[in-house]
């Protein structure tokens, strides 16, 4: 028996607007584990849609969203789902303005069974993780937008997910600060993490094993 | 880092907005526990007032709402003193005269014959009693003295021209007491031209067992017609004086805590607004709904105990320095009941809960998609 995919796409369309705009139409696709992936397309062909039904944070109209073998919808809670199974990387970081970094990266971890001072010791050696250690007490604010990003990384590896999802992770970098950002994700390959990232940028596209080519709302090439 | 600590760096990462907050509800705190402490001295004052003096049960008119508008004929003394179980009956005359100028209130002078329970009790900051029943002599309380800048040996007058020699002043922590004038029966109902006149009959009893005072009352009651007699406790808790202030109290309360919800209300649901892709964030890393319920409530209850410990402090300060004004001081007492604190502290929890609840339930409803796409 072959083991399941970690996360697989089957048949997922999804409609806004009352069934007016598609924007995705019977795309499944199937990524295992330990295995990097890139989701490319243009602006509006549906990358981030797909996304955020494969994070649990949509529902789709038809198909289904499957993890470990399981449909999402038997995971219960989808909040429970996100915070034991995936990590989030965003685009503009979302980093709390009024934390430092260290209590920043710490805020996943209060859905865990961690303890304050656990919690302390771990986001110091995911900080250690993304070469921050220098930079845990500053505020988002001191921080360069490399920096930012760094620590949003080391943030949603917070509670040791399965798969990380990234949403345009390099989109406000520059390209030294994207090429370092590049780096860690493929130093994150190399320890045993799945990664899914959406992505215009065709070099960290083409660093990932796997792309996937979305075209308005249809998956064209895998 | 304890959730604790995110919710205080939410609030002291928004200074302006949780300083006019705390400002607001600490003001609302403060306007209830002066006002409810200010009601309370009153109530305690004027129980101790008849518990120091030796009264026991109290004689008035029948069917007078405010105990300074009795009158009753002084031959009565004898039918109540003839009631078995009346150790000793104190007439008193009431009247409520215009002392100090533009003073809203006045000035409750009150005559007792010499001998009484009420004269013989009081402590002497100078000077003494008055001896005689028919003496134009009057003694005063501290307050009362510093309100009519009077010293032993001035006169004062009563009515226009009829001038009264200040013989003692006394001191009193009670605040009825201490605002308060004593002058002889006798000269008093002369003065006021009710000769045979009182207001009321001061009873001390020989069994102070609060069932045998109230078996008393009721048998005087029947010693006379049209008369109301009542155990002291009782006539402080009926008071209509107290009722109004309490109500008026409470009527306070509930517009401050109305107010005040409604504030925190908008602080909240603005705090929810601005921080839709924040709370949106923390949904997406797996926050379930209850952890945003908790942080928004957490904030909005810990301004509020915040705003009650500054309200309740607030509150102290302005009672003492209504208590030391020499007009308002004859009517405040100057402390407030750690009850009254606590009733504070419980305002302010309510108002947090109820302040924070909608926008709780708003920012946990909120879809992580949606928020994340806020501007």
């Amino acid at each position: 028996m072959t083991d399941a995919p970690l996360i697989e796409a089957i048949g997922v369309s999804r409609f806004f607007a009352d069934g007016n705009v598609t924007a995705l139409q019977d795309v499944s696709l199937q990524i295992q584990k330990g295995e990097y992936a890139a989701l490319v397309g243009k602006s509006g062909s549906g990358k981030s849609t797909l996304l955020n039904l494969l994070g649990g944070l949509d529902h789709p109209t038809s198909g289904q969203i499957r993890f470990n073998g399981r449909d999402l919808t038997e995971y219960g809670d989808p909040a429970h789902f996100r915070s034991t199974q995936l990590g989030f990387v965003f685009q503009s970081f979302h980093l709390v303005s009024v934390l430092t970094a260290e209590q920043n990266v710490q805020l996943p971890m209060f859905e865990s069974k961690l303890t304050a001072a656990e919690r302390q010791t771990r986001a110091r050696e995911l900080l250690d993780l993304v070469g921050m250690s220098h930079r845990i007490h500053h505020r988002p604010q001191k921080l360069s937008v490399g920096e930012r990003q760094r620590v949003a990384i080391a943030r949603a590896l917070a509670n040791q997910p399965s798969l990380l999802l990234a949403d345009e992770p390099t989109g406000n970098l520059d390209s030294a600060t994207a090429h370092a950002i590049f780096e860690l994700f493929d130093s994150l390959h190399a320890s045993g993490m799945t990664l899914l990232l959406v992505t215009h940028d065709p070099m960290l596209a083409n660093r990932a094993q796997r792309t996937f080519t979305l075209a308005d709302g249809k998956l064209v090439s895998s | 880092m304890w959730f604790i600590t995110f919710i205080l760096a939410n609030l002291i990462g928004r200074p302006a907005r949780t300083l006019l907050t705390l400002t607001g509800i600490a003001i609302a705190v403060a306007a209830v526990v002066s006002l409810l402490g200010v009601v309370r001295g009153f109530e305690k004052s004027l129980l101790d007032l008849y518990q120091g003096r030796g009264i026991d049960i109290m004689v008035q008119q029948a069917g007078r709402l405010q105990m300074t508008s009795s009158v009753l004929p002084e031959s009565l003394g004898a039918d109540i003193a003839a009631v078995d179980g009346v150790a000793a009956v104190h007439p008193a005359l009431f009247e409520v005269l215009s002392l100090i100028p533009d003073d809203m209130v006045g000035v409750v002078v009150q005559g007792w014959p010499p001998d009484s329970e009420s004269i013989r009790r009081l402590k002497w900051a100078d000077g003494g009693p008055f001896t005689q029943s028919d003496a134009r002599q009057v003694i005063v309380g501290t307050r009362l003295a510093a309100a009519l800048n009077v010293k032993v040996g001035d006169k004062t007058d009563l009515l226009d021209g009829e001038a009264f020699e200040v013989v003692g002043i006394f001191e009193s922590n009670n605040v009825f007491d201490s605002g308060a004038m004593f002058a002889p029966l006798q000269s008093l109902q002369h003065l006021m031209l009710r000769e045979d006149e009182v207001t009321l009959f001061a009873v001390v009893a020989k069994d102070q067992k609060l069932d045998a005072l109230r078996d008393l009352a009721s048998r005087i009651q029947t010693a006379a017609p049209k008369i109301e007699a009542s155990v002291a406790d009782d006539v402080a808790q009926r008071s209509s004086e107290i009722r109004v202030a309490r109500s008026f109290a409470w009527l306070t309360s509930a517009i401050a805590l109305m107010i005040g919800s409604v504030g925190m209300l908008n602080t909240m649901m603005m705090a929810v607004f601005e921080r839709t892709r924040e709370i949106a964030m923390l949904r997406a890393l797996g926050w379930k709904r209850r952890r945003v319920i908790a942080m928004i409530l957490g904030e909005s209850t810990l301004i509020s105990l915040v705003a009650a410990m500054i309200g309740i402090v607030l509150a102290i300060v302005v009672v003492q320095v209504l208590s030391q004004m020499p007009a308002a001081g004859r009517l405040v007492a100057g402390d407030i009941s750690i009850s009254v604190m606590l009733q504070g502290l419980l305002l302010a929890l309510v108002l947090g809960i109820l302040g924070g609840i909608y926008p709780a339930w708003s920012a946990a409803r909120l879809a992580p998609v949606e928020g994340l796409r806020h501007d």
